[in-house]
């Protein structure tokens, strides 16, 4: 099986530690999730799996052999329909040529009903599109590439409900079909709901948990949001 | 389909001249505004004489000045546009990427500054005679070196980690001070003035436009040289993350 491991591993900015003998595991056909306060890291740890980003010290092991990854920005030229934008995406991300026909018939695979809303979204102009259309368009469209390690950073940050059913459903079919993707949330209650499992970035480190009642018995909340703010706001972070 | 890979750089570059072409203003501005000042300098001291000057001589500041703003305000300043806006951190983060973006960026504005030698060909040309084609074809490769020429320093500054604003002002200050320098040295006799072109693009450009590229081969090796070493430069030390973003 293929895995991501991540291994002791240590990031540093000037005197500022982000990360302290840090470890993680992403497999192969899982979604796993990652949780952390705002400035705590995570955007930096996806630099750091990407390559755009040192470490001071550990290790990365990647057995994958294609990695997407979604970065939290995403700027289109204005001037562009979403087709064109759909294009531009796949002369980076895939190897092989990507048609909207063969983006559609996986992800209304994956989630039926979604096809409408994203053939409409195709033809209007980019800069016509909310923040919401684009991050879905773009997260869609992204798991229609052949790629086994999919990183996303908060793909459903300012979607709606209905575009992030559909993100998670698809997810959840890219994963079925084998492909390991890492999401990071600020929403605690959608990692634990559709992610096997995920990780609490405190006190530098990556804690693991299954499920929600470990989460919350380890932090000592009531709630799963109580619980993230006992862990965020521990000593050492 | 094993040539998609290949072709990839080319496509690319297909949509970035479909996104500039879709954004005239900038194809306007920087061809419209030189044929403009060519014609009230022409207007301000037409003589009996000046209608018979040579073509080429009398538009060779105008051409090198043109290729220099492609240069710096659309290959350049589009890869620090693309930047600023996180285009990059979306899509270019690995090596096959970089080389697929560099490339497609220099393939588009190449045929952009085809685009912009032709029209102010066009628009000027009249005004001595007739326009011919063996003579556009000899334009347009002069103009393509000064193009190649103005690259490398243009797409070294892309390399220094500043904002969009200030990369705007850090290249028209380049741009205006290349010109003035040019023009400036043409009448001077200070030694200073003589150095100090010696090290001035727009000077070189201005000579390639007016002697031609086969007579002006030891500078033509020269610009090729730099610009393959330029080009394997802002490959390796590309910026990917925006300037603006803490990342």
């Amino acid at each position: 099986m293929k895995r991501l491991i991540v291994d002791a591993l240590d990031v540093r900015y000037a005197q500022h530690v982000l990360f302290n003998n840090a470890e993680l595991v992403v497999e192969s056909g899982s979604i796993s999730g990652l949780l952390g306060p705002n400035g705590s890291g995570k955007t930096t740890f996806f630099d750091v799996i990407c390559g755009l980003k040192k470490r001071s010290g550990g290790e990365i092991h990647r057995l994958f052999s294609k990695l997407l990854y979604l970065s939290q920005i995403i700027a289109t030229p204005p001037v562009f329909r979403m087709f064109d934008v759909f294009n531009m995406m796949m002369l980076f991300c895939s190897d092989t040529p990507i048609t909207q026909r063969h983006a559609l018939e996986k992800i209304e695979k994956w989630s039926p009903g979604i096809a409408e809303r994203y053939c409409e979204i195709w033809k209007k102009k980019s800069s016509l599109c909310s923040y919401g259309e684009k991050r879905c368009f773009f997260t869609l469209s992204l798991l229609s590439v052949n790629a086994d390690l999919v990183i996303l950073d908060e793909p459903t940050a300012g979607v709606d409900p209905e575009f992030r059913y559909h993100i998670w459903r698809c997810l959840e079919g890219a994963a079925a079909e084998g492909v390991a993707v890492l999401v990071s949330s600020h929403n605690v209650d959608e990692i634990v709901t559709h992610c096997d499992d995920f990780y609490m970035l405190s006190q530098r480190r990556f804690n693991r948990f299954t499920d929600a009642e470990g989460f919350m018995s380890r932090y000592g909340g009531s709630t799963l949001d109580e619980a993230f703010i006992h862990a965020a706001s521990l000593p050492g972070n | 389909m094993c040539t998609y890979p290949l072709s990839k750089p080319f496509l690319l570059a297909i949509l970035f001249i479909k996104e500039q072409l879709k954004e005239p203003v900038a194809l306007l501005w920087i061809v419209i505004s030189p044929a403009v000042t060519f014609y009230l300098l022409t207007y301000a001291r037409v003589t009996g004489d000046e209608l018979y000057r040579d073509y080429t001589s009398a538009t060779s500041w105008f051409y090198a000045f043109i290729s220099s703003s492609v240069a710096l305000f659309g290959l350049a300043f589009y890869i620090v546009g693309r930047r600023e806006s996180g285009f990059l951190r979306s899509f270019v983060y690995t090596k096959r990427t970089k080389i697929t973006f560099l490339t497609g960026q220099f393939l588009a504005y190449s045929f952009m500054s085809v685009i912009y030698c032709s029209v102010f060909y066009v628009l000027t040309r009249g005004y001595f005679g007739s326009v011919a084609l063996d003579e556009w074809m000899v334009i347009v490769g002069r103009f393509y070196m000064c193009f190649l020429l103005f690259s490398t320093p243009a797409l070294l500054l892309t390399l220094v980690p500043i904002g969009f604003q200030n990369s705007n002002t850090l290249f028209s200050i380049c741009s205006v001070a290349m010109l003035a320098l040019g023009i400036g040295s043409l009448s001077a006799s200070h030694p200073l003035f003589n150095v100090m072109g010696l090290f001035n693009p727009m000077g070189w450009a201005n000579r390639i436009m007016l002697v031609g590229v086969t007579e002006s081969a030891p500078v033509v090796a020269v610009v090729v040289g730099l610009i393959i070493v330029t080009g394997w430069l802002v490959f390796r030390f590309l910026l990917i993350n925006p300037v603006w973003s803490r990342y």
